[in-house]
């Protein structure tokens, strides 16, 4: 996916653990690590909206687009 | 799910114990067939035969043989095993991915890419079966008869009714397969959608 989820550099900025992330995100700690680790395939505007509130900042401080990785022609 | 287990679990024992035994009792089978006997005869020696019938003829030659005059040599019984070992090998193959198959919905592994694989791969299979069929008939047909008269030995090339069901149902085997395969990558962008 180009589209990476950055959020280890936001979260040490404003020392908030992952587990506290998601708690307040509403999401699950497991959810949480798909997003980390780069396996979503989507992200809910509202949970992007969830994670700039509890860290406040701007999507594009969380957001990263990186050309040139490949899609898996299996899962289009 | 426990339900799914052990369904599961029992038919891949089932599809296990047929991928064993099927292609030697199909091979064993054409060693003691003699199609020129009244039905489906099996002749282990002098005054001992054995009939078959329904599924257990089908099971054991997987094709009749018709219009052989006199009893086969042993050469032609063993071409004939050789020959049987082709279909025998691609059934076997089928038993093995339909075991595997069940060994993934054992572990409650339904709509995934390996699953997806096992049942293109089958259904590739079922399609390879269809169109070896013709070459099939033609080698039992031709070794049957090679030791017969000039002008009554014979070739058939056939294609029955049950080949183009077989072929039929791979190809529906094969659209499921992708069927399958746009519902996993379905179920995979709500389960990775966060």
């Amino acid at each position: 996916m180009p589209i990476r989820i950055e959020l280890d550099v936001m979260l040490a900025r404003r020392k908030v653990t992952s587990k506290q992330l998601a708690e307040a995100v509403g999401i699950t700690p497991v959810n949480l690590s798909i997003l980390k680790t780069g396996k979503a395939r989507a992200i809910r505007l509202s949970t992007l909206a969830a994670i700039c509130r509890v860290l406040d900042c701007q999507p594009g401080d969380v957001l990263r687009y990186e050309p040139g990785e490949d899609f898996d022609p299996e899962d289009g | 799910m426990d339900k799914l287990y052990s369904v599961s679990w029992r038919m891949r024992c089932l599809f296990l114990v047929l991928a064993v035994l099927v292609p030697p009792i199909r091979m064993v089978g054409w060693a003691y067939y003699e199609p020129s006997l009244p039905q489906t005869m099996l002749v282990f020696g002098p005054g001992v035969r054995f009939h078959l019938n329904g599924l257990w003829a089908l099971m054991v030659t997987g094709q009749r043989l018709d219009d052989v005059h006199g009893m086969l040599t042993a050469g032609q019984h063993f071409a004939l095993v050789l020959t049987a070992g082709l279909p025998a090998g691609v059934s076997s193959y089928a038993f093995v991915l339909l075991a595997q198959l069940f060994g993934f919905y054992a572990r409650a592994q339904v709509f995934t890419i390996d699953t997806v694989h096992i049942i293109r791969r089958l259904g590739w299979a079922l399609v390879t079966m269809a169109l070896v069929a013709p070459l099939y008939s033609f080698a039992s047909t031709a070794i049957a008869s090679w030791t017969a008269a000039l002008g009554v030995s014979r070739a058939e090339v056939g294609f029955e009714a049950g080949d183009l069901t077989t072929l039929i149902g791979g190809v529906i085997v094969l659209v499921m397969a992708w069927v399958m395969n746009e519902a996993r990558r379905l179920q995979d962008e709500v389960n990775l959608t966060i």
